[in-house]
């Protein structure tokens, strides 16, 4: 079964149960829409007449408004699934509200279910592809959501097919039952897939989808698109496209109307079979002829195809104007819209730089989309007043605006390849945000003369784009690469040879076997043996049998990577530490790839080579072992991780390493960070592990440890917790607990500076200054922890702008930021916050602390006792420094503290009470 | 030999140092080391690799080239900073004018314990900049600026 899910369907271990739930969904979703639209057409068509279809259409527009609105609002305050399920409940209530005002046969029920119906469809689907992108990775949608088109087509037809059926014995009003039942199971579904998905959701990082995109303003958004010409015309497409399909629409009812002509049932059985069927045509263009017509004639071409096709039905429709004319406009743009020219649609925003596409692309897809649907249907009001209520003249108008629209395609052919040969010069196109392939034409054509420049960077860049190309041979154009100076870009080379069809450059690849870079020659040894077909097993085993330790070692790579197969029998502990034995120049070599053998067979005996190879002399070896533990998962190598998570020379590797455990690993970092016999500079580089691992329970066990943690463990803490906030704002945060660390924060600032008061007019020697600059240096510390934690509260951007004004040495950004505080923080937090960034008024801060904080007065004596108890061991180190000149009001009970020092983890502390102590005993 | 805190005192005097907070400063500290030279001691020598820098704690160090002075070094004060940055080699000879207590920071012990504190990187960078800013004021005030009027 499993093989059959992955040969067929492209769906790999461990996503079976989602993928079949999530196709069920779409299946469902679009099967009630095929089920309510003909129904809805059919109510309307049977009630009103054709000329009344474009008030529908604005109407449509202005309702659309409001619910965007209203979905806006409640994304922001509800988790995407419970939204989905909220809105499955909406939808399923209103279907019974629907139903019951059918019995009294209001004059506008048939407005009111055309623009539900219409409403329903973008809502829902809308909902279930936002779902699967935060359910699934870009290279999962790569190879899943074709399945999930594939599943709404069938689910479009089977809703039709289902309309027609039904339509003998049951009325379009009781259909409306059938559809809520339906809707109960898609909740089913969602839920399941939810309990299925829960600690994915929230483990995978979300990427960009989750980061905070700026704001752009309307202006910018048009000034975007006004200083490109490419944008230009993609905006005269669009809108040219949806303003046609709104004529072919009114022209298809009117056929439909004049056909039927109050035979309601009927003409739902009909409109069901033929929605259902346009799915189905439209699924088979878009399986079968885009990628072949892509291929050939590229994007420039294929967005012809469209057009060309209502050119076609219009005319029918003019000549001979009948449901048959109809059926061949509405089916040329129906079939087309959504295969053939969506592709090609799609693929005109390739050239288009990221920050841009982010910028214009919802704005031309919905509001482009939506105004050029309102003004079509003003026009077609226009046109049926001048010319009055005849079908057929409505072609005119559509012709017309074919004529346009051909135009702006012929123009942007030419605008498109200049625009993707401008992208690849700048490294415009992310590879690895490309959710489709490149198939067109000449965007191959561009990306093969690239990879033929002598800019490096751009030969690089475009074997990155090509990797996304399927089914285009490519080996006349890469082979030149293997022989390319850069290692990076043979490699590329490489890999992308492997998987082209072509098997001619054996004789090649034979002769990079014998080059003594370990990844050059596993890469070469992976073509021929992709190569060899059923003679694989004896050509490993033939390398494995060489004299040639290199060859060996990565013929054992090759074979560890043959899970289930004879041949990985050779890969085992003592094979491997005969590869480490090895010595001389290859030496390295074999060490290198025998760590990533292990990690591919790890097994209990081969754990111990892996713990041997991270200590190894070669940074590359141990580099490529912490790899291996991470591809282990296994848990006994993490005690040893966290050991040295602050390695001094691999310390990011390492936490790459734990990183890659995942959740998994989360209880253990726990166990480690709030573990004060654990060394602190171990729990200090904890924080930033459990920031990459963007879970809620990282963020449970950083707030957890947040108010316990001391000196600089907390300040690593807080900036993770940062960290996770900003980038994953959906992780929840207990309000409760950030208040009460707020208020620790602040509670120390005003201790610090009464503390800090206290010694500014002391003038004595250069340990009264070094203590005064330790306090001010404190402060400025304190003060960022304070903002850091406000963060967790209020949007972080306006927290970071207010205390980059407020630490600013200009007194006018200072002074405009505690106004920008006064007007965004909360009474609760203003109270205590404010009075201490006065800084001119110390005085006055100092009291207020004393009387919110219950602080104390304190004397010299007491100052130092304060730093010298504190878990600050610099401020400790500093004091104690103090004492060696000053003789303060509790000066005796102090020395016993200064005794009691020298026995202090710190070597600062210990050191200097040793110093300290030794003075006083001189003096005695 | 100084503990690290009395280190300290010298260092947060040092050009370079002076917006590292005083906390890691310490750290620069620990990894510092005393050192004496006799007068007329050559402490190095034009062209020799450039691979520490030196805090004048006590005694004067005269930097000359080709038998002229540039400059001369007293308590508190550094030579040989850039020595941190680049690995070009030394461009004078330094010279204990009389006997001198040094302190020396070697610059892979110093690159070293940069990984574990950021904040010493962020003080240099703030110290540089406000030089760099220094130097584009002055130069930008030497140039006499158009009179709209001419």
């Amino acid at each position: 079964m499993r093989n059959f899910l992955e040969r067929t369907l492209n769906i790999r271990k461990g996503e079976a149960a989602v993928t079949l739930l999530m196709l069920g969904y779409i299946f469902l979703v679009l099967c009630i829409y095929y089920l309510l639209k003909p129904a809805r057409d059919a109510l309307f068509l049977g009630d009103k007449s054709w000329t009344d279809l474009p008030y529908v259409f604005i109407l449509i527009g202005i309702v659309a408004v409001p619910v965007n609105f209203l979905h806006a609002a409640a994304s922001r305050k509800f988790r995407l699934n419970k939204l989905i399920i909220i809105t499955f409940l909406i939808l399923a209530s209103n279907l019974i509200l629907i139903r019951l005002i059918m019995n009294y046969e209001f004059a506008w029920t048939a407005y009111v279910f055309y623009i539900w119906v219409s409403i329903y469809g973008v809502l829902v689907t809308s909902q279930f592809w936002l779902f699967a992108n935060a359910i699934f990775t870009p290279p999962q949608a790569k190879r899943l959501f074709v399945l999930f088109g594939f599943g709404a087509i069938i689910g479009a037809f089977a809703g039709g097919e289902i309309t027609n059926i039904l339509s003998d014995f049951m009325s379009g009003p009781n259909l409306l039952f059938v559809c809520m039942g339906l809707l109960l199971l898609c909740i089913v579904l969602v839920y399941a897939i939810t309990l299925l998905k829960r600690k994915d959701l929230e483990e995978r990082p979300a990427g960009s989808r989750n980061k905070e995109k700026p704001k752009e303003s309307f202006a910018q958004v048009i000034e975007s698109i006004k200083s490109s010409r490419h944008l230009l015309l993609i905006v005269g497409i669009i809108g040219m496209t949806m303003a046609t399909a709104s004529f072919v629409d009114v022209q298809f009812k009117a056929t439909v109307q004049a056909e039927f002509a109050g035979d309601v049932d009927g003409m739902r059985a009909f409109l069901g079979v033929f929605y259902g069927r346009l799915s189905l045509v439209s699924l088979l263009m878009q399986l079968v002829f885009t990628r072949f017509v892509l291929k050939r004639i590229g994007v420039g071409g294929i967005i012809m195809f469209l057009p060309l096709g209502l050119i076609l039905g219009s005319a029918a429709m003019f000549l001979m104007p009948g449901l048959i004319a109809g059926v061949l406009l509405r089916g040329a743009d129906g079939s087309l819209k959504y295969s053939i020219d969506k592709t090609g649609r799609e693929l005109l925003f390739l050239p288009v730089p990221i920050e841009v596409k982010n910028r214009v692309k919802i704005f031309i897809d919905v509001i482009v989309d939506r105004w050029a649907r309102g003004l079509s249907a003003g026009f077609i009001l226009l046109f049926l007043y001048i010319f009055g209520e005849e079908v057929r003249l409505l072609s005119i108008a559509v012709l017309a605006m074919l004529v346009i629209w051909m135009f702006f395609i012929i123009l942007i052919r030419k605008e498109y390849v200049f625009a993707f040969r401008k992208a690849i010069d700048r490294r415009d196109i992310d590879p690895d945000e490309l959710r489709i392939n490149i198939q067109d034409a000449s965007n191959i054509d561009s990306l093969i003369r690239t990879v033929k420049s002598d800019n490096d960077k751009q030969v690089s860049y475009a074997l990155d784009m090509l990797s996304s190309a399927k089914d285009v041979e490519l080996t006349e154009h890469l082979a030149p690469l293997l022989n390319h100076d850069l290692k990076s870009i043979r490699l590329k080379a490489l890999t992308l040879l492997r998987n082209q069809k072509d098997d001619t450059l054996q004789p090649q690849m034979e002769k990079l076997l014998q080059e003594k870079d370990p990844e050059i020659q596993l890469e070469a040894m992976r073509y021929l043996c992709s190569r060899a077909g059923e003679n694989r097993m004896s050509l490993i085993e033939g390398y494995l049998n060489q004299p040639d330790p290199c060859l060996k070692a990565t013929a054992l790579i090759c074979a560890s990577e043959e899970a289930g197969t004879d041949i990985r029998k050779f890969v085992n502990a003592e094979t491997i530490e005969a590869l480490l034995r090895e010595s001389g120049d290859e030496s390295e070599f074999c060490r290198i790839q025998a760590a990533r053998a292990v990690g591919n067979i790890h097994d209990t005996e081969t754990r111990s080579i892996l713990l041997k190879l991270i200590d190894d002399k070669s940074p590359v070896v141990v580099r490529e072992a912490l790899k291996s533990i991470g591809r282990t998962q296994d848990r006994d190598f993490i005690p040893v991780l966290i050991k040295r998570i602050g390695d001094k020379n691999y310390k990011n590797d390492f936490r790459e390493t734990i990183t890659a455990y995942g959740i998994k690993v989360v209880g253990t970092l726990s166990d480690y960070l709030s573990d004060e016999t654990v060394d602190k500079n171990v729990r200090k580089h904890i924080p930033a592990v459990l920031s990459k691992i963007p879970v809620q329970e990282s963020v449970n066990v950083l707030i957890a440890n947040l108010s316990k943690a001391e000196t600089p463990v907390k300040y690593f803490i807080l900036k993770a917790i940062n960290k996770l906030h900003e980038n994953y704002p959906e992780l929840r945060i207990n309000p409760k607990k950030v208040d009460s660390v707020f208020l620790d924060e602040t509670k120390t600032y005003y201790e610090i500076l009464q503390i800090l008061h206290l010694h500014k007019n002391d003038n004595g020697n250069e340990a009264a200054a070094l203590l005064r600059k330790a306090l001010e240096e404190e402060l400025d510390h304190n003060l960022e922890q304070i903002f850091r934690v406000l963060g967790l509260k209020y949007h972080w951007k306006d927290i970071l702008l207010a205390y980059l004004g407020i630490t600013s040495d200009r007194a006018v950004l200072r002074d405009n930021a505690i106004e920008y505080l006064d007007n965004i923080l909360g009474i609760d937090h203003k109270k205590y916050l404010l009075p201490l960034l006065d800084r001119g008024a110390d005085e006055i801060a100092i009291k207020h602390g004393r009387s919110m904080f219950a602080i104390k007065e304190m004397t010299m004596g007491d100052s130092i006792e304060y730093l010298i108890l504190s878990n600050n061991a610099w401020l400790k180190t500093c004091a104690i420094y103090y004492l060696k000149d000053h003789k303060v009001d509790n000066f005796e009970s102090l020395k016993a503290q200064i005794v009691e020092s020298i026995n202090d983890a710190n070597p600062f502390v210990s050191e200097t009470a040793k110093l300290v102590s030794g003075e006083i005993n001189k003096l005695n | 030999m100084l503990t690290a805190i009395e280190k300290v005192i010298f260092l947060q005097n040092v050009d370079i140092f002076t917006e590292v907070p005083t906390e890691h400063l310490a750290y620069l500290a620990a990894i510092s080391e005393e050192v004496r030279f006799l007068t007329k001691d050559d402490i190095y020598k034009e062209n020799d690799a450039a691979d520490s820098l030196y805090v004048v704690m006590d005694g004067k160090i005269k930097l000359h080239r080709d038998g002229d002075e540039i400059t001369v070094a007293g308590p508190n004060e550094a030579f040989g900073t850039w020595a941190l940055f680049d690995e070009k080699h030394r461009v004078a000879t330094a010279t204990a004018v009389e006997d001198s207590k040094l302190l020396r920071i070697d610059r892979e012990d110093f690159y070293d314990i940069l990984t574990d504190h950021v904040q010493i990187i962020e003080g240099i960078f703030k110290t540089l900049v406000t030089k760099l800013r220094g130097m584009l004021d002055r130069v930008s005030s030497g140039f006499p600026k158009k009179d709209v009027k001419e």
